[in-house]
């Protein structure tokens, strides 16, 4: 072998492992950029969006007379219908672990997330029907609910209710549990369907109780 | 009224390794041979069906593979064209002749389906009462009181074993029931709950999908929801209405309503009661036989 081929050996192992630290720290910035964003926590407070707090509804169940109350609370709603559904959803949670609650259920983390579907429009027509909204419950709702049919009704039909009632264009909502399907939430409510929202949500007048659908 | 047929027996003969020569019908000495309709069918074996003189019977012991075809559409040509009998011997005036049997009304069917069961055992109720065990036992009293008014009962379990909720719906389209009772039991809530299919009614068909055949019975279930909410209503017991996605109800095919029982919140001028309270269990099982019976004197299967 000659020094010009050991020269030129040299410089390419150089050069092979000059881009391969490139491309390690290329893989390492994608790997911190990427976790940064899945484990974003949500955006709640009017202080993490910076918008100015909106008044929403949400559907309170009452267990006791089996139905359904709206009350209004200040919220800030980060842009986006999907962080804006899991901020509704994140707090009709909240008011369900308050003390005092007609419908008593404590929960952490409730919402993995909510994704939104375009509904295909309907044979004939031109216009989509709306979206169907994708809510992934974490594990520790179906832990949390109490069983029986009426209690786990009432938990699903205040979520779309509240989804129903601040994001119009929610026609239709499907429940996973940790990002798989589930027979039921807790051994009655059928997990497996798709729901209608407008069927949860008959007189979305604040402060006005109504007995569910 | 029952129809008589000449022939007792159905048997489809066959030689070994052979296609079965002819179905063949039997009475005594008569015999009426039929081919099978289908040619070249295999066929194993004899045997074959027995059926009573209202050909109505359900056909038993069949092990002639296809040719069975054959028998069974002989069968059901006999109980469409009966075949001819010989004119009925003139009754002289003065012998009197025996009275006509009125024809037997079909039972009035309910089938009770206590919810849960074996390794499913529902909600936890109490710290040693389990849901599976409340409407198993809730299920036992309605039924003795159903039958103690002529009322005839098919329960999806009646033990504590885990039936799945597709045979429990089964077992409930199969008996053709008037009224069917899904029972539960929830420490949540106060009273009694009541639910029927949250599915959108539609008109009855001659087949429906298997997923949503309630919702050609949705109107007559909520008949009977409201006749069981009118008879909880002279009580002291609060009963709530309301629509649900619940199994097995949507695959059923009879009105259908799913009652729910939750401990009796006191309240002013009403007495608390706890689910495991035999009195309550009691009261509510009155009441729902109440409910049944009406509903059976009011409305009647089409």
């Amino acid at each position: 072998m000659t020094r010009a081929h050991k020269l030129l050996f040299f410089i390419l192992f150089l050069i092979c492992v000059g881009m391969a630290v490139f491309l390690i720290r290329l893989r390492n910035r994608a790997q911190d950029r990427f976790q940064s964003e899945a484990l974003a926590p949500p955006l709640t407070l009017a202080e993490d969006t910076g918008a100015a707090p909106t008044t929403v509804t949400l559907y309170m169940p009452n267990d006791l007379k089996d139905s359904l109350a709206a009350i209004t609370e200040p919220i800030a709603l980060p842009a986006g219908e999907s962080a804006q559904a899991r901020v509704l959803l994140d707090n009709l949670f909240a008011v369900f672990g308050a003390s005092g609650s007609t419908h008593p259920m404590k929960v952490e983390d409730p919402i993995d997330d909510v994704f939104f579907l375009p509904l295909p429009p309907a044979p004939g027509q031109s216009a989509s029907p709306g979206q169907l909204a994708v809510v992934n419950l974490s594990g520790a709702v179906s832990a949390a609910q109490p069983s029986g049919i009426e209690p786990e009704n009432l938990t699903l039909l205040a979520i779309m209710a509240t989804l129903h009632a601040n994001i119009p264009t929610i026609a239709e909502v499907r429940f996973l549990v940790d990002g798989h399907t589930q027979p039921t939430l807790a051994g009655h409510a059928d997990l497996t369907r798709t729901y209608l929202a407008s069927q949860a949500n008959p007189v979305p007048t604040p402060g006005q109780e109504t007995t569910q659908p | 009224m029952a129809r008589a047929y000449p022939f007792r027996a159905l048997r489809c003969s066959t030689a070994p390794h052979s296609l079965p020569e002819a179905v063949v019908l039997e009475s005594g000495a008569q015999k009426t041979a039929i081919q099978p309709a289908v040619p070249g069918a295999a066929s194993r074996g004899v045997a074959v069906a027995r059926y009573g003189p209202a050909v109505s019977g359900a056909v038993r012991a069949v092990r002639c593979g296809p040719a069975v075809l054959a028998a069974l559409a002989a069968v059901t040509a006999l109980a469409q064209n009966p075949i001819p009998q010989p004119p009925p011997v003139p009754v002289p005036p003065n012998q009197s002749q025996p009275p006509v049997q009125p024809p037997t009304p079909r039972p009035y069917v309910v089938v009770l389906d206590p919810a849960h069961g074996g390794t499913n055992t529902g909600a936890r109720l109490e710290r040693d009462l389990l849901e599976k065990t409340v409407t198993l036992s809730l299920a036992h009293r309605l039924a003795a009181a159903l039958r103690a008014r002529g009322i005839s009962v098919v329960m999806t379990r009646d033990r504590d074993v885990d039936i799945p909720d597709l045979q429990r719906a089964e077992i409930a389209n199969h008996a053709r029931a008037d009224a069917c009772l899904t029972l539960h039991a929830t420490a949540t809530g106060s009273g009694v709950h009541l639910f029927t299919s949250s599915l959108s009614p539609t008109g009855s068909a001659e087949f429906l999908p298997w997923q949503t055949a309630q919702s050609a019975w949705v109107t007559r279930s909520l008949r009977m929801e409201a006749e069981i909410d009118t008879a909880f209503s002279h009580t002291s017991i609060h009963a709530t209405m309301g629509q649900a996605a619940i199994e097995p109800v949507d695959h059923l095919t009879c009105p259908a309503v799913a009652v729910e029982l939750a401990p009796e919140e006191a309240a002013p001028g009403v007495r608390g009661y706890a689910i495991s309270d035999p009195a309550y269990q009691k009261s509510v099982v009155q009441v729902l036989t109440d409910a049944i019976q009406s509903w059976r004197r009011d409305w009647t299967r089409p």
